[in-house]
């Protein structure tokens, strides 16, 4: 079949350094998929801009062909004219999803505004028939009311809902390519496979090519024909997608492979629980109330948390699994008693083995501080949660600062240690922040949770801004110091498979509500409840024999009113969390 | 219907606010010892005038300032009947001014529109400066035509604005034939309003607009550029890009639109500012804006005209405030639906 779009010799470059894209080739022919896939800084997503010459200001397009087939003769997409680029092809023949659905949309304009747009700057239509199309295309992207869609401002909808929005931005002129940045990475796992789902149906309705831009090999997988792998600026791998997943020939791809985490195959014999629990949470709810804009309307009640029951043993891993909104940081954030809980629930914390525990949910102020000392907290993104205008030494050595432990020397000392142990040359104390990477940062923020030799270390979705190999490496120094230093983690994330690896047992929560759990092995073998099947079969994996299930996903994603006989229930009616085997609690009516 | 509930409710709060800020007012006035009239006494005294002195009793008693400050004020509002009945700001009655041995209302009168006038012109000139300038000199970042927009707007904030009054004057009258001082030819002050009156007004608006905007222009330009850079870089403008829109309608109907914000809530600074920023521009031009009025009644506590130029900016801050929060909730769809479910 003739290409579509054929790239030949790309290279771009920022000033006078080296090119940060070296003689890249793709092409992609009509109604195929190509994945263009690595981690950050390969270059994958400004090859992609390149096309639309969407690029940064200082970037410049240093050699390339660029060649667009169409019915009325080739373009060269490196050579035409700004104005040509503007009406033929950005928006008309080459339309682009960017990975923020939050931010890729202006707040202060309708959608319907948005969207139509689009038609306005392309087509000689009426007004009528742009509205028509608007709503057809909504409709076909699965927005139940068009109409009101069509009303609506961004801030008005969910993510998922943006992102179908962004679609339906994209598809609404029946473009002939779509470029897609990274469509799913800001969804949650169940919206990312319903999104994946309806690109590929809308693919397969409209006959488009497609280049998706991803560093998920999951999504790789369940999406793509052609495979281009780039590492720094350079292709590594290329071809058809079926032979490179089954057996990557280029080590980086297989390095990229190894360091995808996945969930186990094996299943092991259920351990021993262990009487010794660090933390004890026993029936926390937490009520929050949303103030309405109109002072004389009632407030709305949200349950971020509803009867939480969960204990950790010492040493151990509790991981608990949710979507966003599912109030799994709440319960973190309860369980160093940063956030008070409703009355009746109690949060319970022994920093020694048979001490005397804490009652986190009524400290004093000195009970406190003292209590802070024991457990510390991993937070998710490493770049914000490092003071920019802090050496690392003095961000390490604050806490004992605040503690008042040690003197100066002590203190660089301890921080010097602290640096080795996360595996961090010790003379780099006197540097700032910008002069580390994503993961260096990372361990960066694990050494100051450990400077104050905590017991329990809350991880709030450590590894979710990382690279794969990257979050591979910071899972590694977890689990070394966890064994290495007796500590007792309380693991948050949304990824099924890291915690996977890294969990000794699993709380699935969706919606406040614990639904699920299990030691990880009986509950990614052996799943009961709908959601938590939901959860493992929206989880893209490299295998292009485990597509995902999307009416698994559908069921399990929706409504409780659409679950299953045993665990259906309406509104706050929910069944009670029962034991079915030893160690695997399931919400269910017996 | 909405907005108009919450328009009705910011009018009811203003109305409070300046009933504190009368307070206020009437208290600071009177903070330093004396008053006009005993500082004028005790002078007439001094050099045995003694039917300068009869009058000024006279005064006193005449506008109860003989009275404890709390019934003064009272008084001065109109809440309370005074030696005259009911009297005060309420009732439109401003009050005398000693200073000028004439009531305020006669003496605040003309100045008072044209102080608005003056400040309305300047507001204007900054908005249609600083827009298109600020927004070129981000679309345009470190280029030509940015360095030279923040070196015109560097100057204009750099010069002290009397001497560009005086530079503006000696060469707009010179080459363009520009009349000096003023805000309208002699022979039209105190006439009725005629065109040729306001056409005089607006031949003298000129220099003074300029010379008061154009400080506050380079400011807002420098800081419409900064939010401007910022949203330039934010993705929903590479979104539009991409839809293949040209870039000046782009910048316009996006960036510029969520850029603008800070400016509406600028409006309420901007009005005040004007108004005391530019006693020392009053002064070299000549105006007869309110802002010399001021600085006079102050100076010699004068306390019933001071009181009420005080008032005045008081109220023009107040305005201001609820037009650009008002204009915000207009523009700004995620304030008005705050707290919609999303």
């Amino acid at each position: 079949m003739r290409s579509l779009l054929t790239v030949e010799d790309l290279s771009i470059g920022f000033g006078k350094d080296n090119p940060v894209v070296q003689n890249v080739n793709f092409s992609v022919c009509p109604g195929e998929t190509l994945a263009l896939v690595g981690e950050s800084g390969s270059g994958k997503t400004i090859s992609c801009r390149a096309v639309l010459r969407i690029l940064p200001r200082a970037a410049r397009l240093h050699s390339g062909r660029m060649m667009l087939n169409g019915p009325d003769g080739d373009l060269d997409l490196a050579r035409i004219s700004e104005r040509q680029m503007r009406r033929d092809v950005r928006g008309n023949r080459i339309a682009m999803i960017f990975q923020e659905p939050m931010r890729s949309l202006s707040p202060l304009h309708r959608i319907g505004n948005q969207v139509a747009e689009i038609l306005y700057l392309h087509g000689r239509k009426s007004d009528s028939e742009i509205k028509r199309d608007v709503l057809d295309c909504f409709e076909r992207v699965g927005f139940p009311d068009p109409e009101r869609t069509w009303r609506a401002y961004p801030f008005e909808l969910s993510g998922g809902m943006r992102q179908r929005a962004m679609i339906a931005m994209a598809m609404v002129a029946k473009p002939d390519l779509l470029i897609a940045d990274e469509p799913t990475t800001a969804l949650d796992v169940t919206t990312q496979a319903q999104v994946l789902g309806l690109m590929k149906e809308l693919q397969q309705e409209t006959g488009m090519a497609m280049i998706l831009v991803t560093h998920d090999l999951g999504v790789v997988a369940n999406m793509a024909e052609q495979v281009v792998v780039m590492h720094k600026g350079r292709v590594m791998e290329s071809g058809p997608a079926e032979p490179i997943l089954r057996a990557p020939a280029h080590p980086y791809t297989q390095t990229l492979f190894n360091a995808a985490p996945k969930i186990p195959q094996a299943i092991c014999p259920l351990r021993e629980g262990s009487k010794d629990l660090i933390l004890e949470l026993k029936n926390v709810t937490k009520t929050f109330t949303l103030r309405s804009g109109k002072s004389w309307s009632k407030p709305t009640l949200v349950r971020a948390c509803e009867a939480v029951d969960l204990s950790l043993p010492r040493g151990k891993t509790l991981a608990i699994v949710g979507e966003s909104g599912s109030g799994k940081t709440t319960a973190a954030r309860i369980a160093l008693g940063a956030e008070t809980v409703d009355p009746g629930g109690e949060i319970l914390f022994r920093a020694t083995t048979g001490g005397d525990p804490i009652r986190v949910h009524e400290l004093d102020r000195t009970a406190r501080r003292a209590f802070q000392k024991q457990a510390q907290m991993v937070f998710q993104d490493p770049y914000s949660s490092l003071s920019p205008r802090q050496r690392i030494l003095d961000t390490l050595c604050e806490p004992l600062d605040i503690h008042q432990i040690g003197n100066r020397s002590e203190r660089k000392d301890k921080a010097a240690e602290m640096l080795r142990l996360v595996g961090l040359p010790s003379d780099m104390l006197s540097r700032y922040p910008h002069a580390f990477s994503g993961g260096q940062r990372q361990r960066l923020s694990i050494a100051r949770a450990l400077m104050l030799d905590p017991a329990l270390l809350v991880c709030d979705e450590p590894t979710s801004a990382l690279d794969v190999s990257v979050q591979e490496q910071i899972l590694t120094l977890l689990e070394h110091i966890r064994d290495a230093r007796q500590l007792s983690y309380l693991f948050i994330s949304h990824d099924l498979a890291v915690v996977a690896r890294i969990a000794d047992e699993v709380a699935v929560m969706r919606r406040g509500l614990i639904v699920e759990q299990a030691p990880p092995e009986v509950l990614f073998h052996d799943p009961k409840h709908p959601y938590t099947k939901a959860l493992i079969a929206a989880q893209p994996v490299p295998d292009v024999d485990r597509p995902i299930n999307l009416k698994l996903v559908a069921q399990g994603a929706g409504a409780p009113e659409g679950w299953p006989e045993a665990f259906r229930f309406v509104g706050q009616d929910a069944p009670p969390l029962v034991p079915l085997d030893p160690g695997h609690k399931v919400r269910c009516h017996v | 219907m909405e907005i108009l509930r919450y328009a009705l409710y910011r009018f009811c709060t203003m109305l409070l606010t300046l009933l504190l800020v009368s307070v206020l007012v009437f208290w600071i006035i009177n903070l330093p010892p004396g008053d006009f009239l005993s500082n004028q006494i005790a002078e007439l005294r001094a050099t045995g005038q003694q039917a300068g002195v009869a009058k000024a009793e006279f005064l006193r008693t005449e506008y109860a300032l003989d009275k404890p400050l709390w019934q003064q004020y009272l008084i001065w509002m109109g809440i309370a009947p005074g030696p005259h009945g009911f009297s005060g700001m309420l009732q439109g009655n401003f009050g005398w001014s000693f200073e000028f041995d004439r009531p305020v209302s006669e003496i605040v009168g003309e100045s008072l529109w044209l102080t608005v006038l003056v400040n309305l012109a300047a507001v204007l000139f900054v908005y249609l400066v600083a827009l298109p300038l600020g927004v070129l000199a981000a679309a345009k970042s470190r280029t030509i035509v940015d360095y030279t927009a923040a070196f015109i707007g560097y100057l204009g904030l750099a010069t002290p604005n009397f001497l560009l009054a005086l530079i503006l004057f000696y060469y707009g009258h010179k080459h363009l034939g520009l009349p000096i001082g003023g805000l309208m030819a002699p022979e039209y002050e105190g006439a009725p309003m005629s065109w040729d009156k306001v056409r005089s007004i607006l031949i003298h608006l000129i220099v003074p607009t300029f010379v008061i905007g154009t400080s506050g222009a380079s400011a807002m330009m420098q800081r419409l550029r900064a939010n401007m850079l910022d949203e330039l870089g934010k993705p929903y403008v590479e979104t539009a890009v991409a839809k293949g829109m040209r870039p000046a309608r782009m910048l316009v109907k996006y960036p510029l639109r969520v850029a603008f914000n800070p400016f509406v809530a600028d409006i309420g600074n901007l009005l005040p500012a004007m108004v005391s920023g530019s006693v020392l521009v009053s002064v070299v031009l000549g105006l007869q804006t309110i802002g010399p009025v001021l600085l006079q009644a102050l100076k010699s506590q004068d306390m019933f005209l001071s009181g009420f130029v005080l008032m005045f900016v008081a109220l023009l801050t107040l305005m201001g405030t609820m037009i650009s929060d008002v204009l915000l909730v207009l523009l700004d769809p995620r304030i008005r639906y705050k707290g919609r479910d999303a």
